[in-house]
């Protein structure tokens, strides 16, 4: 019994992209093909878990689809509040969702600050020439330099049509995701060291001995 | 104990009336006669009332909160000390019957506080939380009303306790957590309590229950007591805590619906101002005139407004998650692709337009503040908790660029001055009788659709049934058709003993027909009889052979003698018959 729980990670990713980037195809295609036995028929794709073993750690992803249509972009911070990670979708034949993917990287930055892990994705690679490598894509390589220029960023390729470089993708992603929030952690446990007991207000779950200490009241219950 | 007593002393003492008026007394009238009792009981009835008036005030206040009133140190005493007076008030009338009076109501309600207690508990028994209200006394209260009230609460638990049975047992293992959630919870809510009682803002005791939810994560990890659980029983364990302190918290929603009051009327005036909205303006891409897709729409529409009836933000989430279902179903209708969130978030915006759900707002803060952070941030709940947040914002925003429709004639739409073309139309597809209309004209179309098809297949049926009719018909023609018996051309002259006796019944048979189509009658004995008759057809060979025969006069003698006539046979006839 007293054998350690494996502990899973919850991450959030949002999808972001224009309205017919393929945001969903790309949600379907990698969460229905390695669990189409388990999967039932699909009423909705907006909203998706997917539970992966990466580097012995079990890590759930809540893969939160958004509504594109640019009537709807003002409502993106509620949407990628909290967010661990962020999936920027843009057509590779369409100069303009990959000026939006821009566009929300900002935001995103601006709200999330460096700690979301971004993913500029360019779908839709069964639609080029095949005989080019894609990185004679004028757009691609220009999508290339930029995600290099943004922290924490990578580019990917993908195809939804033929299932290319989806998984790979979401892994490298949630590999990322997972690097980071262990960064993160150890930040947080140096970080708490040094403030501790500077905090105004705590609450402090008591063992069953102890009384409830509060520092922000003075009075104590009697036991 | 009590009551026994009182009685047993009345019947001893006297069965008049008190006042000595010479009536019979009644208990129930204290003692007096009717008449008696109402003349003291009309000068009684002013101070009774105020009196009562005040010990109403003190048991509200000493029931609802778990603060050190004074006043509700009263009650446990209260309990006992109706025994002492009502027994110490025997005959003697005057003003003690009021005070009795005063102690018997007294006794009553605390009667029945304790038995509503009972009944509270007995409701919460059936909540796996049951056993763990022993842990209350044990856990650190001030003494106070509540503490008294918990311990009677606790000696009830006991009877519940040993009705629950078996599934205590299945429960046993994990009593000790509950028990240790609901301390934990318990020091929250009078934190809260205290917090709100000096005027706390709603976000500082957000903050508070944040942090709470995020120290009790950390026990549920890291604390030995829960180290033996799995990750689906730490889950539950959030759960009940979240519940659990919710539950108790239920005043802290009502403090938000009065401090947001104004922003939940603009919301609502907001949304009644665009009632005109039709899916057309949302690219919502749904039928209305269908009647699954209107009932589907009704049903989404009576989901989110339940949300505003529930008390726990758990249960409001419900509400929102089955809404959400509802919608996905609805756009489902005749289509069978996954739904995006792109045909999701408009048909939400549509549903809580034509919805309008009332104290929308606070609901939203209340959920916001007060529900586990963790829930909101990854699970399907909080994903479409956030969509219903999108949707007011969005509504909220709304302009005519988002919609499609000009500015001049958005603001024009917003003021009622005009309606967009055909909203009157679709918002009559929503009004009952025009529905049942549809439905039912849909009704009858389908039913149209069947009949005639079920016609055709009939006349389908028919057309082959006749052709197979007539197959059949021709493959059993030939066996159907009555076989034909070769006729032995045996002249009747010949003498049928000379045929081979198997044949003779036929040929016998022949004859007879033969002859009674010429109208004559032959008997077999009448044979030899006719000579004329048979002379006239006679043939050489024949003849030869009856001659040989020599006398034609005994044809049935003859006849008995087979064996001689067989050998006999004309050598003609001989293979034939061999053959048959």
């Amino acid at each position: 019994m007293s054998e350690r729980r494996v502990q899973t990670q919850n991450f959030k990713v949002v999808l972001l992209g224009e309205g017919c980037v393929g945001k969903t195809s790309l949600v379907l295609r990698y969460v229905d093909n390695k669990f189409q036995e388990k999967h039932q028929t699909t009423l909705q794709a907006s909203f998706v878990n997917k539970t992966l073993t990466v580097c012995g750690e079990r890590v759930k992803l809540s893969i939160w689809d958004t509504a594109g249509q640019e009537k709807f972009h003002a409502l993106g911070p509620i949407y990628y509040r909290d967010s661990n990670g962020a999936v920027l979708v843009y057509d590779v034949t369409d100069p303009d969702s990959l000026s939006k993917v821009k566009k929300w990287v900002k935001e995103l930055r601006s709200i999330l600050g460096n700690s979301v892990c971004l993913a500029v994705v360019g779908n839709k690679i069964d639609l080029l020439p095949s005989d080019k490598s894609l990185s004679s894509n004028s757009l691609i390589s220009e999508a290339q330099t930029y995600s290099l220029s943004i922290e924490n960023a990578v580019h990917y390729c993908t195809s939804a049509k033929f299932d290319k470089g989806i998984h790979e993708m979401f892994l490298d992603l949630t590999k990322r995701m997972l690097e980071h929030c262990q960064k993160q952690q150890q930040q947080q446990t140096n970080r708490s060291y040094q403030n501790a007991g500077t905090s105004n207000r705590t609450l402090r779950i008591a063992d069953d001995n102890e009384n409830i200490d509060l520092s922000s009241d003075s009075n104590k219950c009697n036991c | 104990m009590t009551e026994k007593a009182i009685k047993v002393l009345q019947i001893s003492s006297n069965l008049l009336c008190r006042n000595g008026c010479g009536f019979y007394g009644n208990p129930e009238w204290d003692g007096f006669c009717s008449l008696c009792y109402k003349s003291l009981h009309n000068n009684a009835i002013h101070i009774t009332k105020s009196h009562s008036l005040d010990v109403n005030h003190r048991n509200f206040s000493s029931g609802v909160l778990s603060d050190e009133s004074p006043n509700g140190r009263l009650s446990p005493s209260a309990i006992g000390s109706p025994n002492c007076v009502s027994i110490s008030t025997p005959p003697s009338p005057s003003p003690f019957p009021r005070f009795e009076k005063f102690e018997e109501k007294k006794r009553q309600q605390v009667e029945k506080r304790s038995k509503t207690l009972k009944s509270i508990f007995k409701r919460a028994s059936t909540f796996r939380e049951k056993s763990s209200s022993n842990s209350l006394v044990s856990a650190s209260l001030p003494i106070s009303a509540s503490h008294a009230l918990t311990s009677l609460k606790d000696q009830l638990s006991f009877d519940s306790l040993s009705l629950a049975g078996e599934e205590m047992v299945s429960k046993v293992m994990r009593e000790a957590e509950i028990r240790d959630i609901r301390r934990q919870v318990h020091k929250c809510v009078d934190k809260i309590n205290k917090m709100n009682q000096s005027l706390a803002t709603i976000e500082e005791m957000s903050e508070l229950t944040h942090e709470f939810y995020q120290s009790m994560a950390d026990r549920f990890e890291n604390h030995a007591l829960y180290q033996g659980n799995s990750n689906e029983q730490i889950e539950q364990f959030i759960d009940i805590t979240e519940k659990h302190l919710l539950s108790q918290l239920s005043h802290l929603f009502t403090r938000i619906l009065t401090e947001e009051e104004e922003k939940d009327l603009d919301i609502q005036k907001r949304i009644k101002s665009l009632n005109w909205i039709m899916v057309q303006h949302l690219d919502v891409d749904i039928d209305l005139k269908n009647p699954q897709t209107s009932d589907l729409l009704d049903k989404a529409i009576s989901e989110i407004i339940e949300m505003g009836s529930k008390q726990v933000p758990v249960e409001k989430l419900e509400c929102i998650v089955n809404c959400s279902k509802t919608i996905f179903k609805l756009l489902q209708v005749n289509r069978n692709e996954p739904v995006s969130a792109d045909q999701f978030l408009p048909a939400l915006v549509y549903v809580v337009v034509k919805a309008n759900p009332p104290l929308l707002h606070s609901n939203i803060k209340y959920i916001t503040r007060f529900s586990n952070p963790r829930r909101l941030m990854s699970g399907e709940a909080g994903y479409y908790f956030t969509n219903l947040c999108c949707a007011v914002a969005f509504i909220e925003k709304l302009n005519g660029e988002s919609l499609n429709v000009p500015e001049e004639e958005f603001q024009k739409y917003l003021s009622g001055e005009a309606l967009p073309p055909g909203s009157l139309e679709q918002s009559a597809y929503l009004c009952e009788p025009l529905r049942l209309t549809y439905s039912n004209a849909a009704k009858l179309k389908s039913l149209i659709e069947k009949q005639t098809k079920f016609e055709e297949d009939i006349r389908e049926l028919k057309a082959k049934l006749k052709i197979e009719r007539e197959e059949t018909l021709k493959k059993i023609e030939p066996a159907v058709k009555p076989v034909t018996i070769p006729k032995y051309n045996i002249d009747p002259d010949i003498d049928i003993s000379l045929i081979p006796s198997f044949l003779r019944p036929r040929i016998l048979q022949e004859r007879s027909e033969n002859s009674a189509k010429e109208g004559v009658l032959i008997e077999i004995d009448a044979e030899s009889k006719t000579e004329n008759a048979e002379s006239a057809h006679l043939i050489g060979k024949v003849v030869t052979n009856d001659l040989e025969n020599g006398d034609g006069d005994n044809v049935l003698k003859i006849g008995l003698d087979e064996s001689l006539s067989q050998s006999r046979l004309p050598e003609p006839l001989k293979p034939e018959v061999v053959q048959n």
